[in-house]
């Protein structure tokens, strides 16, 4: 039997070993080789020199669906493959150098509901106003086209593949193609075939779009099909753990022909799936396809596609057992939105109801409604504003005043970015007949492949990237929110509360990272409790800085067309930001790794999980609708825990009850416990399960944690 | 109403069903040679030393009116003969390197701590007082019991048994669960381990299964005192006899306790042997039905 998963508590074994087999290669990167350079580019077309820039990017994806190679597995049950090397570096292959779009999610539900038939149709259907509107819908019915050239190409090669050992599935495949993508599927293969068609052609031709709502989108064919008897669930899954399988068709790609990119092992393409919440009526979407996907990822521990679950205070006890169970395997695969603050959020933004209720994520967690959103956002680093402040030449005299000088520093940095995000989609001319200045919009690289499945594209007339969608967004995703938090609180407490020295002493000693000050800055760390401990005076001055951070960008003049929400995040760069920041007031030094997202500063939580939690949950996120996001990490060996899957319950339960917005939960590897020995400030409250009792590891000897880590390796 | 406490943990999974909080009495009339707190011996307030973080600064020593803290060559010694547990020592030590462990606090003031986390109560979580020993503190210990029930949270206790009849039998209705420590069954090796005779323990479990009261059984085992298959097997018999005892949890030696003594400047006892995964099988066959996770 393959390992698939080999921290699983419990062997779970429902797929078939063909299946099992087949995602062993796919993960091990063994058919990376596969991975081609395409050997076509657009100068090999002789196109006229007037044709507009979307219609050429449409001829262009004309060419790779004629001239892209073909993988196809006999074994395989879905058909389509992606091989070109660019696609997987975020461009367009066969246009050097012009990047292709991610951070966005198409509307495949309704592509795949219309079939290439129905799409073409209704592009008939529309009245084009003016020659641009013209081009671009022609360009549209071009990608048609190379779809139906693609598809046809897959369709000749199964046939020439029909003596091969497994004739029964490519009689299947054959059959399925027969109907989609061209027309609406009549069944659950045919939908699923039909998505995986959809999604793999715009990923050919360089995007990387998210997946969107599957068990809504693919459920209610997978349902019909049960209740009928023409599929049982066991080939059900057989299927999703197919289009699972190939979507990591990437797999070690980036580190084989980049190797400065330290890479994964999985295909991390921000290509997400959201699973659950409510539907246009109001009710809960749990069906057959919601369970088959955790049930996939259970067996096959694929986590790209990174997987979100929107949950509610009606989500039934089943799901979010299923959630436990498969978070308990570690990774961190499946997080959860809380749906009902995130749907607040988004209504206080304006967004029309029947809109809200659709929502689903990009890359990561940034709020957005599929097939109908242009996304973008700006990452930067709120401490690095914050210490803007403090190392200016003149010290302020109160916290008042330096707190002031923060939100100043703020706002101009808000300011900028604005200009900034302006500059992106209008440029500036002079009107011929006036004078006047005018602000033109700009289409800064036509996209037509995946315009196609943006009804808002299709329906506007306009590409992706000229505000085609119904929405334009950039958000400002803030990192370093919790470090600003403790410096200010730090500061506040130690220099005008207790007069422990002046702000000038302090600032020159920061600027100098402590040096020659431990016993002060041991104070500093150790004598204030921070963000993250359910502490009410920490919380509340981090609710301050949470709150005027949000007031600042919501009240950051409008740009037409644009929105500009705001979020918290650092997406991993506290990394990146760690050597352009200074030695923090709350006893941290110059460089170090600070707060990740909305979690708390490693090392400055002295308390429980469930403080953290609160902590968290005290922040009013109907400012950030973007996104905020929350990373709890519980110890590996929890998993040992009989009742660990309700604890995991209740705990999304709470994380319901007390509004909060997004939690991802990992379990601890050996890898963390490592560090965890050299560095035990940085965690001080892991908690480690050992045999029948549970114990601080920061608290064990070096000998038990040896012993520990040297477990937990073996675990893994 | 006020009691003695050296700790609130929060996010416990292990004492009780579900997500609990822990409030943990000190002072213990037992003195088992394998404690895992024997900060929880004493009732009053120590001193505990973690001599790794020590900065050998001075301050302790500067602001102690007793003159536990010293630092002849440079080097911080601890003394804590004449320590009166004022703890003015940890309050000024930069490094966290002293804390005091033992707290006087009102119940009140632990019941807001624990209502911090009543949200993780539900699904069959709630709060355990253990320690120590919580009925060492009766009144307190009603006290908070009271006020939780108030909130209709789940309630455990944990306890040695070694208490007046009169005082269990007026916690009794504010109890939803008894974690009882039943260290040994034969009389004089309790005796010998734990410093105390273990009749009234055992009669008072007699006592409290009549009650109808819900009990689970736990039981430090310990290589070479109480955990041959026959001291197991009297257990095994024991909770066979009383009716509403749902189980035996098993608690394994280890030596943590060793490095808190060494805190506390006590002089560690010698140690136990930790039991194997082996043995801890061996623990669970023993048990059989009894035996709870
Ligand atoms: S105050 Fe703390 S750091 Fe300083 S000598 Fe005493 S124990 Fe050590």
């Amino acid at each position: 039997m393959i390992e698939l998963n080999p921290l699983e508590r419990k062997n779970v074994n429902r797929l078939s070993d063909k299946t099992r087999t087949l995602a062993t290669q796919y993960l091990s990167g063994q058919f990376r080789k596969e991975l081609q350079m395409p050997d076509f580019s657009i100068d090999d077309l002789d196109l006229p020199d007037n044709i507009s820039p979307i219609e050429r990017h449409a001829m262009m994806a004309i060419l790779i669906a004629q001239k892209s190679p073909l993988i196809f597995r006999p074994e395989e049950k879905i058909a389509g493959s992606a091989p070109l090397i660019p696609a997987m570096m975020h461009q367009v292959p066969g246009m050097k150098g012009r990047y292709s779009i991610s951070h966005t999610t198409a509307d495949f539900g309704d592509a795949i509901r219309k079939g290439l038939s129905g799409l073409e149709r209704e592009l008939h259907n529309y009245s084009n106003e003016t020659q641009e509107e013209a081009n671009f819908r022609n360009a549209l019915l071009q990608v048609i086209t190379a779809m139906r050239i693609w598809v046809a190409r897959y369709v000749d090669l199964c046939r020439r593949h029909s003596d091969s050992p497994n004739p029964e599935n490519i009689k299947s495949i054959l059959k399925t193609l027969q109907n989609v993508p061209e027309n609406p599927p009549s069944d659950f293969r045919e939908a699923l075939q039909s998505f995986w068609l959809f999604f793999e052609f715009q990923r050919l031709c360089g995007n990387w779009s998210g997946l969107g709502r599957f068990d809504q989108i693919l459920g209610p064919y997978l349902e019909n099909d049960l209740q009928t008897g023409k599929i049982q669930l066991d080939e059900a899954r057989e299927l999703i753990a197919h289009f699972w399988i190939k979507g990591t068709e990437w797999c070690y790609g980036l580190r084989k022909y980049n190797p400065g990119e330290p890479g994964s092992g999985d295909a991390q393409h921000y290509q997400n799936i959201i699973l659950s919440g409510i539907d246009e009526n109001g009710l809960n979407i749990e069906n057959a396809a919601t369970y088959l996907v955790l049930d996939v990822i259970e067996e096959l521990h694929i986590s790209d596609y990174p997987v979100a679950v929107r949950i509610n205070r009606q989500t039934s006890q089943k799901l979010l057992r299923r959630i436990a169970d498969v978070q308990l395997l570690g990774g961190g695969i499946v997080s959860i939105y809380n749906e009902d603050v995130v749907m607040n959020g988004l209504r206080q933004m304006g967004f029309p109801e029947k809109e809200i209720v659709n929502f689903t994520n990009d890359g990561c967690w940034e709020v957005i409604f599929p097939g109908k959103t242009a996304f973008s956002y700006t990452p930067f680093d709120l401490l690095q504003v914050f210490q803007h402040a403090l190392f200016s030449p003149n010290i302020p005299e109160s916290f008042d005043e330096l707190y002031q000088r923060y939100l100043e520093c703020l706002r101009q940095y808000v300011k900028d970015w604005r200009q900034t995000v302006f500059n992106r989609h209008y440029a500036e001319s002079t009107d011929p007949v006036t004078g006047k200045k005018v602000f033109k919009h700009f289409d800064p690289a036509p996209e037509a492949v995946l315009s196609l499945v943006m009804p808002s594209c299709r329906q506007s007339g306009r590409p992706y990237y000229n505000l085609g969608t119904s929405y334009t967004i950039n958000a400002l995703h803030a990192g370093g929110l919790p470090d600003v938090a403790n410096s200010l609180l730090a500061i506040k407490k130690k220099i005008f509360e207790e007069h422990r020295l002046p702000l000038s002493e302090l600032v020159k000693i920061l600027k100098d990272n402590w040096n020659g000050n431990e016993l002060l800055r041991q104070e500093f760390a150790n004598s204030i409790l921070y963000y993250g401990n359910d502490d009410d005076e920490a919380d509340a001055m981090t609710k301050t800085a949470f709150d005027d951070y949000a007031e600042i960008v919501a009240a950051s003049e409008p740009i037409p067309g644009v929105l500009t929400p705001a979020g918290i995040s650092t997406f991993g760069r506290e990394i990146e930001f760690a050597p352009y920041r200074k030695a923090t007031a709350f006893g941290k030094y110059a460089g170090e790794y600070l707060a990740p997202n909305m979690s708390p500063t490693p090392g400055t939580e002295k308390n429980a999980l469930t403080a953290v939690l609160n902590s968290y949950c005290k922040m009013d996120f109907s400012g950030t609708p973007n996104g905020c996001p929350l990373d709890l990490r519980l110890s590996a060996g929890m998993r040992k825990l009989p009742n660990a899957p309700d604890i995991l319950v209740t705990l999304f339960k709470a994380f319901l009850e007390q509004g909060g917005f997004y939690l991802q939960l990992d379990t601890v590897d050996a890898a963390t416990l490592r560090e965890a020995q050299k560095d035990p400030d940085r965690f001080p409250n892991l908690v480690v399960r050992i045999s029948g009792w549970s114990a601080r590891f920061a608290s064990l000897s070096k000998e038990w944690q040896d012993m520990i880590i040297n477990r937990t390796e073996l675990e893994a | 109403m006020t009691g003695v406490i050296f700790d609130i943990a929060r996010f416990a999974l292990t004492d009780g069903p579900g997500i609990r909080s822990v409030v943990f009495f000190k002072g213990c009339p037992l003195r088992c040679q394998w404690c895992h707190n024997p900060e929880s011996h004493s009732i009053k307030p120590e001193i505990m030393f973690f001599k790794e973080k020590c900065l050998n600064c001075g301050l302790c020593e500067k602001y102690c009116a007793c003159g536990c803290h010293t630092l002849a060559s440079r080097i911080h010694q601890f003394t804590p003969n004449p320590c009166k547990g004022c703890g003015q020592c940890a309050k000024v030590c930069p490094t966290k390197a002293l804390t005091v462990s033992g707290q006087t606090v009102t119940a009140e003031n632990v019941i807001d701590t624990l209502e911090k986390d009543s949200a993780y109560y539900n699904n069959g979580g709630g709060i355990t007082l253990s320690g120590g020993e919580p009925l060492f503190q009766p009144k307190f210990s009603i006290a908070l019991l009271k006020l939780a029930k108030e909130k209709n949270w789940h309630t455990a206790v944990e306890t040695c048994g070694y208490a007046n009849w009169d005082i269990i039998r007026q916690i009794l209705p504010l109890v939803d669960l008894w974690l009882y420590d039943v260290k040994c069954i034969a009389p004089d090796k309790h005796l010998a381990f734990t410093g105390v005779d273990n009749s009234i323990i055992l009669e008072n479990l007699h006592k409290l299964n009549e009650t109808g009261a819900v009990i689970e059984l736990r039981t430090p085992l310990i290589h070479g005192v109480n955990d041959d298959d026959h001291d197991i097997l009297q257990l095994v018999e024991l909770a066979g006899k009383l009716c509403n005892v749902t189980g035996i949890h098993p608690e394994p030696y280890h030596p943590f306790g060793q490095d808190k003594l060494i805190r506390l400047c006590h002089s560690p006892q010698p140690p136990f042997p930790v039991a194997d995964d082996n043995e801890l099988k061996r623990y669970q066959n023993i048990l059989g039905n009894f035996y709870l996770a």
